[in-house]
């Protein structure tokens, strides 16, 4: 049995959207993630790159969605939920502990308290 | 509740495909709605058309990263992607590409070119006129001979008795001699029956046409002029109208000009000017001949009435002319007439006339050519599929169905042939305009404009398509059963090399055959020409000198006319140089046909069995001596035969045997016309019998033919005849300023050389044979090249199994042997099937063939003998690459 391959290393974007899935939990859907992003990051996004992202993760594997029920302040369009997965899961993890571990001991040049 | 701006929505569903595409436009639409309530609706626009330009530029920037899957793609797409891939293919292998659209180029520029003449000639037999699928020409027919002249009466009759047609027309060709602003000139006229603009549906740019007063004589004269005389001598004046001009030294008002584009009711003819019927008597020299029924002058064209077909038409003319034969019983004037109705693009004289038959052989030469092309090009494109069967077999085997293989094929074919339609189309606003450099020089207005319009392109368009059928589809099929596993274990073994090329082997053999049947076509009318060349028309035509006189419209009395030609020939015949000079009203094979005339031979009973007419011209002394015609009995004419002496003539060989038999026709007497009882019988008394001489063509029979002194018949124009040794340049100088000193006024002109003349008889064997030879020879070298290739490449395939064959102790003699041996073969199977094919051919031809059958042994000897030396090399190169090959090396390649 072959050992089992790392998680995927995750691009910055994709770390951003993932986090924001995370934050949102069960309400997590696309212009729910956007709306997360740009009120934590505070720079505007684009819709659609945070779709193809998304799309992207899930082909990955890292990312699962369902379909859920259309509002009238979307026009009557449906929702697509999104849900990390566990191997997402993973592959945040490791994201965020490789940059903890190289931003390791330059916390006051990168402007945060020690 | 704002709404997204639709425009940017639109464009948001159209940049947004797949199968999230409803989440992902609720998504904009949830964000649009929060911010038009936060902010406001104009930033919530802005940010709406912002992300709309994201999304536009990421979805066109995936698509052009993303390669699109094969599967579920729209047949337009996929066409698209092969248009792309076949020009890409090309690029890469721009040998092949130039050939290739080189060859198609010629194939194809060879049918447009034809094409366009036979639009020109036959689909558009009158231009200008309207409707001309209804106008149909009117001749008679006596005896199985067509003959095209009616007299007025004659014209009136018909007119009046056939209901199957809405109107007739009649009309007769005049040169005359024109006086504008005391600047003479002349011009081409047609002598018209008022009617006739109505009848060919032909406008007036300016003016009117004639009115059925103008048909009568006496009516004052006018005249219509044609748009190009317009342009050309009055600059387009509209103040034309109603000026007077002086025609033949009478006063003509210009009533109307024509339309642009119409140019009269001959094809292949531009008249400058109209007259009305009326005008005749003042027009030509020999008075009326408005009531004259037996002066048949005029040619007929009809309009067919809604609804009547040219068979009902001739049956109602055959009843009226039953009604004429009746009424004019005791003048024998319609003893066995019958009518006879031509469509227009098949009418019995004219351009269409001349052209037809050697247009519609050259078509199907066209044709031929085109076929040759396609089997070489199959050949380039088999070889091309043979090398490519490895990236066919791999795509078939990653999932491409066999159609979109197929498919492919025929698109890079449709592409190849794409370009050589638009290089044939470059080349045609060239090759076009050669038919006019055909033309022999003729003292007729010729006139043979080809326009390139749609029919011409769509054709081009249509034959492209067809060759893509003939030539691509063999690879395509080829390629449609292979069989992947096969192909791709197999790494080009020996062993495929004979049965697997059949097909090659069978285009190299087609091409054989062809080139052969062209060049058999090419080769007998070659024969033809040199036949011709070398056939005696009876005269001699080199070395003599013609020039046109017009004393008519120089306003000469026929008095005064006699005694300046008297003095026209005391004066050339003194120039230095001059060997003989004579004058005659028409010239033998020139491309105005002769006159003809009845006769009536003292002691001769008429019988039905005698000639309708006999030929007749009016020459000077010495005619005979002048184009040396053999005087067989009696004399020449001479200068002593004058107005004032008795009436004389000499008559033909022909003539001589029918109305004489076994008398002796000198001292004999004939007459024109038939005698009538009130009065006189004016007798001409045979003086000399000369030898038969061709009038019209080199092929007819010997003609019944009369000669009279023009010094006593008189005609105002004629032809100076003059035989010299001296050129063109030198004696034409010469005849021009003897001509001036005599009397400037009279127009003399179209000087030339009469053996130029009688080339017109030949016009058609010219015409076929040059395009012939060009084609024959383009067939030639295509075949050339076909054989060669293939064997060449059956070389390349098969030099593992010679190495085998030398290294077992095969000699190299042995090698040569078998190689050019299977060459041989197939190129013998060709040569036989090409033989058979140029029997057709030469039926075909036989209408244009002089002096030869069609199975003339020498044509078919000569081309069997080029053909040979061609193929011989076309043999031996490959094979004595296959005899060289060193078995070592070829047994180690692999």
């Amino acid at each position: 049995m072959p050992r089992a391959t790392p998680p995927p290393v995750l691009g910055e974007f994709e770390q951003i959207v993932m986090l924001a899935l995370v934050r949102l939990g069960a309400d997590a859907y696309g212009a729910a993630v956007c709306s997360e992003i740009e009120k934590r990051s505070g720079r505007g996004v684009s819709v659609s790159a945070v779709h193809t992202t998304l799309e992207r993760l899930e082909q990955k594997g890292l990312v699962r969605s369902r379909i859920g029920d259309p509002t009238p302040q979307r026009g009557g369009k449906r929702k697509r939920h999104f849900e990390v997965a566990a191997l997402g899961m993973k592959s945040l993890q490791a994201s965020y502990r490789s940059l903890r571990n190289m931003a390791d001991g330059l916390e006051h040049l990168l402007g945060e308290p020690a | 509740m704002t709404r997204p701006p639709r425009l940017a929505a639109w464009l948001l569903s159209r940049a947004i495909g797949g199968p999230r595409q409803e989440e992902l436009l609720g998504d904009f639409e949830e964000l649009f709605q929060v911010r038009a309530l936060e902010r406001g609706r104009a930033v919530a626009r802005r940010w709406y058309w912002a992300q709309t330009a994201r999304a536009v530029l990421d979805a066109i920037r995936a698509r052009r990263q993303r390669p699109r899957p094969p599967a579920g793609d729209s047949l337009m797409q996929t066409i698209v992607q092969d248009v792309r891939y076949a020009f890409r293919s090309l690029v890469g292998n721009p040998g092949f590409a130039t050939v290739a659209v080189l060859m198609l180029a010629l194939g194809i520029g060879a049918n447009s070119t034809i094409f366009s003449w036979v639009n020109s000639v036959l689909l558009n037999p009158m231009p200008g006129s309207a409707r001309t699928d209804e106008l149909a020409q009117i001749t008679y027919v006596y005896r199985g001979d067509v003959l095209p002249s009616f007299s007025y009466p004659d014209y009136q009759d018909l007119s009046r008795g056939a209901k199957q047609l809405s109107g007739l027309i009649g009309f007769d060709d005049a040169a005359v001699g024109v006086v504008i602003d005391r600047e003479a000139e002349r011009a081409w006229s047609q002598v018209v029956t008022a009617n006739f603009f109505d009848v060919l549906g032909v406008r007036m740019a300016l003016g009117r046409s004639f009115t059925a007063d103008e048909e009568r004589p006496g009516t004052t004269p006018t005249v219509v002029l044609s748009d190009t005389y317009w342009k050309r001598r009055f600059n387009r004046d509209a103040a034309v109208i109603g000026r007077q001009i002086r025609i033949n030294a009478h006063p003509f008002t210009i009533v109307g000009v024509a339309a642009p584009g119409f140019h009269g009711s001959v094809s292949g003819l531009s008249y400058d000017m109209w007259l009305p019927i009326g005008t005749q008597p003042v027009m030509s020299a020999g008075g009326s001949r408005l009531d004259v029924r037996g002066s048949r002058w005029l040619q007929l064209v009809g309009r067919l009435a809604p609804g009547a077909t040219r068979e009902q038409l001739r049956a109602e003319l055959d009843s009226v002319i039953e009604g004429m034969r009746a009424t004019w019983a005791s003048q024998q004037r319609y003893i066995d007439h019958r009518a006879a109705v031509f469509p227009m693009d098949n009418a019995p004289d004219g351009g269409i006339a001349v052209l037809r038959p050697v247009l519609l052989i050259l078509m199907s030469v066209a044709g031929l050519v085109l076929l040759i092309t396609c089997a070489n090009l199959a050949g380039l494109l088999l070889a091309r599929a043979s090398a490519r069967q490895k990236e066919i077999a791999i795509r078939l085997s990653m999932g491409a169905g066999r159609w979109r293989i197929v498919q492919q094929l025929l698109i890079e074919g449709l592409v190849l042939a794409g370009l050589g339609a638009v290089g044939a189309l470059v080349a045609l606003r060239w090759t076009a305009g050669l038919l006019v450099g055909f033309a022999p020089p003729s003292e007729l207005p010729i006139y043979l404009d080809v326009t390139i319009d749609a029919t011409v392109v769509w054709f081009t368009a249509a034959v492209a398509v067809a060759t893509v059928l003939l030539f691509a589809l063999a690879p395509a099929a080829q390629a449609a059963p292979l069989d992947v596993a096969t192909t791709l274990r197999d790494s080009g073994s020996a062993a495929r090399a004979f049965g697997r090329h059949r097909l090659r082997r069978a285009l190299v053999a087609a091409q054989v055959a062809l080139s052969i049947a062209l060049l058999v076509g090419a080769g007998l009318c070659l024969r033809s020409m040199n036949q011709a060349a070398r056939m005696t028309p009876g005269f001699q035509a080199d070395g003599v000198v013609v020039g046109w006189l017009d004393l008519f419209s120089a306003g000469y009395s026929t008095e005064e006319g006699r005694a300046y030609y008297a003095r026209i020939l005391d004066r050339v015949r003194a120039l230095p140089g001059v060997e003989a000079v004579s004058l005659s009203r028409r010239i033998p094979l020139g491309f105005i046909g002769g006159s003809f005339t009845d006769v009536t031979v003292d002691g001769h009973a008429a019988t039905d069995r005698d000639p309708q007419g006999v030929g007749l011209n009016y020459v000077g002394p010495d005619y005979a001596a002048t184009l040396r015609i053999p005087v067989i009995a009696g004399r020449d004419l001479s200068v002593e035969d004058v107005a004032s002496q008795p009436r004389v003539g000499i008559i033909s060989e022909t003539m001589a045997r029918i109305y004489w038999k076994d008398r002796d026709p000198i001292g004999g007497r004939f007459m024109f016309g038939r005698p009538r009882p009130d009065q006189e019988p004016q007798w001409i008394t045979v003086v000399g019998v000369v030898g038969d001489i061709k009038h019209r063509t080199l092929t007819e029979r010997p003609q019944p033919n009369v000669m009279v002194p023009i010094l006593q018949f008189y005609s105002s124009t004629s032809v100076l005849n003059v035989r010299t040794a001296g050129g063109l340049d030198v004696m034409g100088a010469q005849l021009q300023q003897a001509m001036r000193e005599l009397d400037p006024r009279v127009p003399f002109y179209n000087v030339s050389l009469l053996a130029d003349h009688t080339k017109a008889a030949t016009f058609q064997q010219k015409l076929a044979g040059d395009l012939l030879v060009v084609f024959g020879a383009l067939a030639l070298a295509l075949a050339g090249i076909g054989s060669y290739g293939v064997l060449s490449y059956l070389v390349g395939l098969r030099r593992r199994e010679i190495g085998i064959r030398l290294a077992v102790g095969a000699t190299r003699a042995d090698v040569f042997r078998l190689v050019a041996g299977s060459g041989a073969r197939l190129i013998g199977i060709g040569l036989v099937v090409g033989l058979l094919l140029s029997i057709g051919v030469g039926m075909g031809l036989r209408s244009l063939l002089i002096g030869i059958e069609p199975t003339d042994p020498i044509t078919y000897a000569g081309v069997i003998g080029l053909l040979s030396v061609v193929a011989a090399a076309a043999c031996l190169i490959p094979a004595r690459r296959a005899a060289i090959v060193d078995p070592a090396s070829t047994l180690r390649e692999d």
